[in-house]
């Protein structure tokens, strides 16, 4: 009954518009296949709002912009190019003096300081249609902390604009590498995002290598010869403290935390066969996965914690499987040609990246969580170990070009395949391992 | 109870077909089904070709990398604890200025003003702004933060009432401008950088061209009433002082800054057609790409591309153009309220629009065919062959 | 009947190791050389097996080796043996390292069976983090997929 009044009531009122019969549809048209390149943005030097904060002005902009440029998902145009420069946060920028040399978005800021605390404040403007981009927001640190306010400004500009986390205040933990191959030293380091402030975390002597980051901390787990067999370490980055996970025999590798950072997952070796061990940070004790007498190594938790991927030779070779993190029935989930190695699950859970080996050369991929969607971003003589950056995007990893006198650099690379590039360090390294973003 | 409830329903269906009468084109805003792209093979001289520029391992070591002669001693032990100390981020009030100037013809909707939502917060003075002597700061709200719904995005920019003053500019006969790709050096620094308080904007018919890149000088952008160093304005709360109007400007001035009066007369040279008048010819693929091909030039998907839903994000977009091809109206048309990344995609495809307009670059079916173009609906389909192998 | 076959396998070895080894009198450095040296043991028994890629199998000439292993460590029961497993570095970190602890525990099984008390033999894997040649080729990959029997408790020379 309501139907029918409802569609009387439907007829009745659209009657009179539908009286001219030569009512054109609106026009189609399909635009595809968009360009990628990079955005171009305009960021004049910050305002200083007092003296002691000028010399942080240009400082703090280049930093921010070097950040987003590494993206290569902006560029920043020159400055000499400027029509004008504003002079108060607060005002509208004169946009027309923006659109003429074709700024997609404006980063306008200013900076004051007082008693060694910088506080920054700045405002993104989308150039053509003339409006601000959310809020204006403000910073405040410790003057030593610049580089990060920079960072953190860059990431809410990225995030603004790209719908994702930055992952600009961030670090990265590496072997950095030193000496011929057959002498090789090896030393923990760890060095922001862009390179800067790099610190040593051993001091040589030992063999370190595949450090990684808690996902919750500060704390990297290691692994290190140090004992004279290779065992799982555990290190505050912050503090330099450092202690053994466990004091049992057969040798221990491959560690990697849970998302949670309550336990760890690694590889165990007993009488030259080695399988999968979860080990619980509080009370220590091993808890066996996996129970086969081929290699399972490189285990890595899903994002949820209920998954484990680890690379398994069972079948005649490398390849990959996922198995509940309390055990149970392990499925392989690459089928393609080659060895695939060292499982890194994205930390937004959709994509697994992937070393694999093929005729002679090693590539960096990703596919699917089910093994489906595998495509290869990178490949060299000898690229390896990929780790994610914290919102999902980017991948890490280093490689070798061969050679006697090789020795490793580290490099970036977007899931896209795009934006390969060396990782703004100017010393050599290898098993980089991203942080979580920093508080 | 049963009769409340048919009420109620009727009157809500009338509400919807009144909406659905006024000209909007009701759909419903099903979800599109995800669509993935197949992965695209490259072959590997195009993959040694993408990869050729790659970086090369360092060749030598560093001489900084020579080994320190004791373990345990020589690391950078930290002096302190080097936990990285807590920053404090607030957020700033969405102030905006009330003559920000806007594209050409095209107009913001009214909004309010967002500064008056905010219950006046006035930060502290600049250089107290932060606590003293505290190191781990948590984030400090300088008045409320303001709710993303309530701020107003211009996505229904709405065209200035009808007809120009000024004919628009078509450009069908003469070569658009080509659109500068970036600062486009100009044979001579742009006559813009005259000093922005001096009211009069120079007439100037060309595009507005960068200076090279060795500018002669950056004008601060001051309103008339410069701000001293030291002071203070409010972030949250009110919105920087009203620009003076600017005297009036010559009759060539640059498209951008040409704003119609909205009570300008009707463009009596180009009477709006009748409903009823004849279709004409449809638009040819050819006309079609007259359109299209400018704004796709401007459409970058770069900022999105890398989302793991990136294919998915497709927006139509609803333009309504004047007879002498003009937008005077572009809205989002579906989804019909774009939210989070379609958002920003977009935002991405009005960019594109918006500029290749600007240039002068788009170019319409002839005008017999009027009533086939007075309405577009432009489709973003962001898929696009991956890199990758 | 094993133990017998390994005696005799012990024995055959020993007999080709005698009739290859060179007479003393012609090798000038020979007689500084203790047999019971730590020198001895890497440049005349041989400290160190090469194997093939992602392999840990026993060829027959490395089993020849360890057979001269096993005797010369039966023949001085207070010295002991670190095995290191190693691997090349066409082949992941991690991998590698369970590669180079298989194949150091292949070495350990077989002097164990050559009646080497297991007691005295300890193995540690180095992966690919040891090489001992640098070049980018399967010249140099061979020699590093190997195991390496370092002996402590003897005199080094």
């Amino acid at each position: 009954m309501l139907r029918m009044i409802a569609a009387a009531m439907l007829a009745a009122l659209l009657l009179p518009g539908a009286v001219p019969a030569q009512q054109a549809e609106p026009l189609r048209i399909t635009i595809d296949n968009p360009n990628i390149e990079p955005m171009p943005i305009a960021a004049p030097v910050f305002i200083a709002r007092n003296a002691k904060a000028a010399e942080y002005a240009s400082d703090l902009v280049d930093v921010m912009v070097n950040d987003l440029t590494g993206t290569a998902l902006f560029r920043l145009i020159p400055r000499a190019a400027y029509i004008s420069s504003p002079a108060r946060l607060d005002a509208t920028p004169k946009f027309e003096n923006w659109r003429a040399i074709n700024a997609d978005k404006l980063i306008v800021g200013s900076v004051s300081m007082r008693r060694g605390k910088l506080t920054v404040r700045f405002r993104l403007w989308d150039v053509p249609s003339g409006t601000q981009d959310g809020d204006g927001l403000q910073l405040v640190g410790d003057r030593k902390d610049w580089r990060r306010l920079a960072h953190k400004m860059a990431d809410a500009i990225y995030s603004r604009i790209t719908g994702e986390t930055g992952y600009f205040d961030t670090r990265i933990v590496f072997v950095a590498e030193s000496g011929p191959k057959n002498r090789r030293v090896k030393r923990l380091a760890i060095v922001d995002q862009d390179g800067a402030n790099l610190r040593y975390l051993t001091g040589g002597n030992d063999l370190v290598v595949t450090p990684r980051f808690d996902p919750t901390s500060q704390r990297v787990i290691y692994l290190s010869w140090a004992t004279g067999s290779p065992r799982v370490f555990l290190m505050n980055v912050d503090t330099g403290q450092r202690e053994e996970l466990e004091h049992q025999p057969g040798m221990t590798f491959a560690p990697r935390f849970s998302p949670d950072g309550s336990k760890v997952v690694m590889s165990l070796s007993i009488g030259g066969n080695t399988d999968i061990y979860v080990v619980p940070l509080g009370t220590r004790q091993r808890i066996q996965v996996t129970d086969s007498p081929s290699i399972e190594t490189a285990p890595c938790f899903s994002p949820d914690g209920t998954q484990i991927v680890f690379e398994s030779d069972r079948s005649g070779s490398q390849q990959l499987y996922v198995i509940p993190a309390g055990g149970g029935e392990a499925r392989r989930i690459s089928f393609g040609q080659g060895r695939y190695a060292t499982p890194v699950w994205s930390p937004r859970g959709d994509l697994i990246a992937f070393t694999k080996q093929l005729g002679g050369r090693f590539y960096i991929g990703v596919m699917r969580p089910d093994g489906s969607d595998e495509r290869l971003l990178t490949a060299s003589y000898l690229d390896e170990g990929p780790t994610w950056a914290p919102n999902g995007r980017v991948l890490m990893f280093f490689r070798d070009t061969g050679g006697a006198a090789s020795l490793p650099a580290l490099m970036s690379v977007e899931i896209t395949g795009r934006n390969l590039r060396r990782a703004p360090l100017d010393i050599p390294g290898s098993d980089p391992a991203w942080s979580p973003l920093l508080d | 109870m049963r009769r409340s409830l048919a009420i109620s329903a009727a009157l809500h269906m009338i509400i919807i077909l009144l909406a659905m009468f006024s000209g909007q084109i009701f759909r419903s805003d099903e979800a599109r089904a995800i669509q993935i792209s197949e992965v695209e093979l490259i072959s590997p001289a195009e993959f040694d070709a993408a990869f050729s520029t790659a970086p090369e391992a360092p060749k030598s070591e560093l001489p900084s990398l020579s080994p320190p002669e004791l373990d345990g001693a020589e690391i950078d032990a930290p002096d302190a604890p080097q936990t990285p100390e807590k920053l404090a981020i607030e957020r700033i009030g969405a102030d905006r200025a009330e003559d920000a100037p806007r594209l050409d013809a095209v107009r913001e909707e009214p909004r309010p003003d967002i500064a008056l939502d905010v219950p006046a917060a006035p930060e502290a003075p600049v250089d107290s702004a932060a606590p003293e002597g505290v190191s781990l700061i948590t984030p400090r709200v300088v008045g409320p933060a303001i709710p993303e719904q309530r701020r107003q995005r211009p996505d229904a920019t709405t065209l200035a009432p009808e007809s120009p003053a000024r004919p628009a500019p078509r450009i069908s006969t003469t070569p658009a401008p080509k659109p500068p790709t970036d600062a486009t050096p100009a044979e001579e620094a742009s006559p813009e950088v005259a000093p922005s308080d001096t009211a009069t904007e120079v007439a100037e018919e060309k595009p507005a061209e960068a200076p090279p890149e060795a500018a002669t000088e950056i004008v601060p952008e001051v309103e008339n009433e410069p701000e001293t160093i030291e002071s203070v304005t409010p972030l949250a709360s009110a919105p920087p002082p009203k620009r003076p109007r600017r005297p009036t400007r010559t009759a060539e001035a640059r498209p951008e800054e040409t704003r119609p009066a909205p009570a300008a007369s009707p463009n009596s040279a180009q009477p709006r057609p009748s409903t009823n008048r004849q279709l004409g010819p449809p638009v040819t693929r050819q006309e079609k790409e007259g359109i299209a091909l400018p704004i796709r030039k401007h459409w970058n998907f770069a900022t999105l591309a890398g989302l793991p839903d990136a294919d998915s994000l497709v927006v139509e977009i609803r333009l309504k153009v004047t007879p002498d091809g003009r937008i005077r109206d572009l809205q989002p048309y579906r989804p019909r309220n774009p939210e989070g990344n379609f958002r920003r995609a977009f935002d991405l495809a009005r960019r594109a629009i918006l500029i290749a307009e600007r240039n002068g670059a788009l170019k319409f079916p002839p005008q017999e065919k009027y009533e086939r173009w007075k309405e577009i609906i432009l489709t973003f389909d962001p898929k696009r062959n991956r890199v990758g192998f | 009947m094993k133990l017998m076959k390994l005696v005799m396998v012990a024995a055959t070895a020993l007999g080709v190791a005698a009739c290859s080894s060179p007479p003393p009198a012609e090798e000038p450095a020979a007689p500084t050389i203790s047999e019971g040296s730590v020198q001895y043991f890497n440049s005349v028994v041989g400290d160190r097996v090469l194997f093939a890629y992602d392999s840990s199998a026993l060829s027959d000439e490395a089993q020849e080796i360890l057979t001269r292993q096993a005797q010369w460590l039966n023949a001085y029961p207070n010295v002991t043996a670190v095995i290191e497993g190693h691997a090349d570095e066409r082949g992941t970190r991690e991998y590698n390292i369970a590669l180079g602890a298989r194949r150091a525990n292949a070495t350990r099984a077989f002097l164990i069976a050559q009646g080497v008390d297991g007691a005295r033999l300890r193995t540690v894997s180095y992966g690919k983090e040891r090489p001992v040649m640098t070049c980018p080729s399967e010249s140099c990959w061979s020699q590093n997929r190997r195991t390496v029997t370092v002996v402590e408790g003897a005199p080094t020379s």
